[in-house]
């Protein structure tokens, strides 16, 4: 059996993932091997190995950095950046999470810019890392709050970005994806020994 | 005292369990309305269908087949959308104060408007479920499910609760099929012999509390499933 879910052209075509069919353990063990030979592939690219933390760092450039969260119109990278740097999301950075979380889920696509304020976005989706970026998140929220809301995120981010491996060439976001889906093997792992 | 209420069925499983319930528990509504955009009725395996009888109702059999051998008094409607402007033409033009919803979109203002209250049997305890397949969500977290009966308003499950009913987790696969339209129709069957609508104790929701959740992920789902059935 074949893990479908990550095939196909995801930006253009989403995966709607109603009444979904039931396939038994046969199905587990094909998106675990459907993964690892995802995480294999990144790695194989990756040409220098830094933590996440170092690596979310250098992507906040202290122009970049966001010192405000509690705010409603942003550039995707740079908020999902500065989140990602917290230890701890405040009540208002999760707030602005559950409102791109929605959005997401709804469109399946995220945008390079949101203001929630007039309810709009930019025209453009089509940036993988932010992608890369929000899986990381929900991972790690996962991660703090145990709240299923956010695995489940990350697990259809995780099939665009899979979808999308072969585009992936940039190191940092080579080792970005990496993380990404490696916290979510290990979250499947803490509610399912696969 | 009673109050009237009545029902607008849909031709899906959940109609099918709604309808097959209240007649074998010799319940009755006032006024029975069904939109029927004629669909082709999906085919079930034996296992589905054996498993559906033992949980009260059989997938099997549409529900036209079942109004009709009833004898049941219907009005039917060409489509399924419960925004539609025949059918709010239709519900303004009844007198009847509950009307139970079982599908064909979201509640639109203009629905909203007809002087009714729409009841909603949504799978999830609310305001800690609240969204999508929230039974699968419910078992992964708390080994168990549960259903809300509210009046429907203008956002997502939010309106005043009327009754909650928790369900053990089934012990079969077809949550989808089978799990859904039991632990519903259940708690339908449950909120009209206990006269439920007669009381004026609705418990309000505070729309900010609780978690809304969004269409289960496969593996998920597949991990909610196996939860139930390694347990045979």
């Amino acid at each position: 059996m074949n893990y479908t879910y990550s095939k196909g052209d995801l930006f253009e075509t989403s995966q709607k993932y109603q009444m979904s069919p039931f396939h038994g353990t046969d199905f587990l063990n094909s998106y675990k091997i459907d993964r690892k030979t995802i995480l294999n592939q990144l790695d194989s690219k990756i040409t220098e190995k830094i933590t996440l933390s170092e690596l979310i760092k250098t992507l906040l450039s202290s122009e970049k950095f966001l010192s405000n969260t509690s705010i409603t119109k942003f550039t995707t990278e740079i908020l999902l950046s500065t989140f990602l740097n917290k230890s701890q999301l405040t009540s208002n950075d999760k707030i602005i999470l559950s409102k791109l979380v929605k959005s997401f889920e709804i469109k399946k696509k995220i945008f390079t810019e949101y203001d929630f304020n007039k309810n709009t976005f930019s025209i453009d989706y089509k940036n993988l890392r932010n992608y890369i970026l929000f899986s990381l998140l929900c991972g790690k929220e996962f991660k703090n709050s145990r709240n299923l809301k956010y695995l489940n995120t990350a697990l259809k981010l995780n099939d665009i970005i899979s979808s999308k491996v072969i585009q992936i060439s940039e190191n940092s976001n080579l080792l970005l994806a990496f993380y990404a889906i490696s916290l979510e093997l290990s979250s499947i792992n803490t509610i399912k020994e696969l | 005292m009673n109050m009237s209420l009545g029902i607008i069925l849909t031709p899906d499983n959940r109609s099918k369990a709604y309808i097959q319930k209240i007649l074998k528990n010799n319940l009755k509504f006032d006024y029975v309305l069904f939109m029927n955009d004629n669909r082709i009725e999906k085919k079930y395996s034996d296992e589905i269908i054996n498993t559906s009888k033992k949980f009260g109702f059989d997938i099997s059999k549409s529900v036209i087949d079942t109004l009709s051998e009833n004898k049941i008094n219907f009005k039917e409607f060409p489509f399924v959308d419960i925004n539609n402007h025949v059918l709010k033409k239709y519900i303004d033009s009844i007198s009847i104060e509950n009307l139970i919803f079982s599908g064909g979109g979201i509640l639109k203002d203009e629905i909203l408007s007809c002087n009714v209250n729409f009841i909603h049997f949504h799978p999830g305890i609310t305001p800690e479920y609240r969204g999508s397949t929230c039974f699968y969500y419910s078992i992964l977290n708390d080994n168990y499910a549960g259903v809300t009966a509210f009046f429907m308003d203008h956002t997502l499950d939010t309106g005043d609760i009327i009754f909650q009913k928790k369900f053990e987790k089934p012990s079969h696969q077809y949550l989808d099929e089978v799990f859904d339209p039991y632990i519903r129709s259940e708690t339908l069957v449950e909120l009209i012999k206990t006269n439920k609508l007669a009381s004026s104790n609705f418990t309000k929701q505070n729309i900010t509390d609780g978690e809304t959740y969004f269409i289960i992920h496969p593996v998920l789902k597949h991990i909610a499933i196996m939860n139930c059935i390694s347990n045979d």
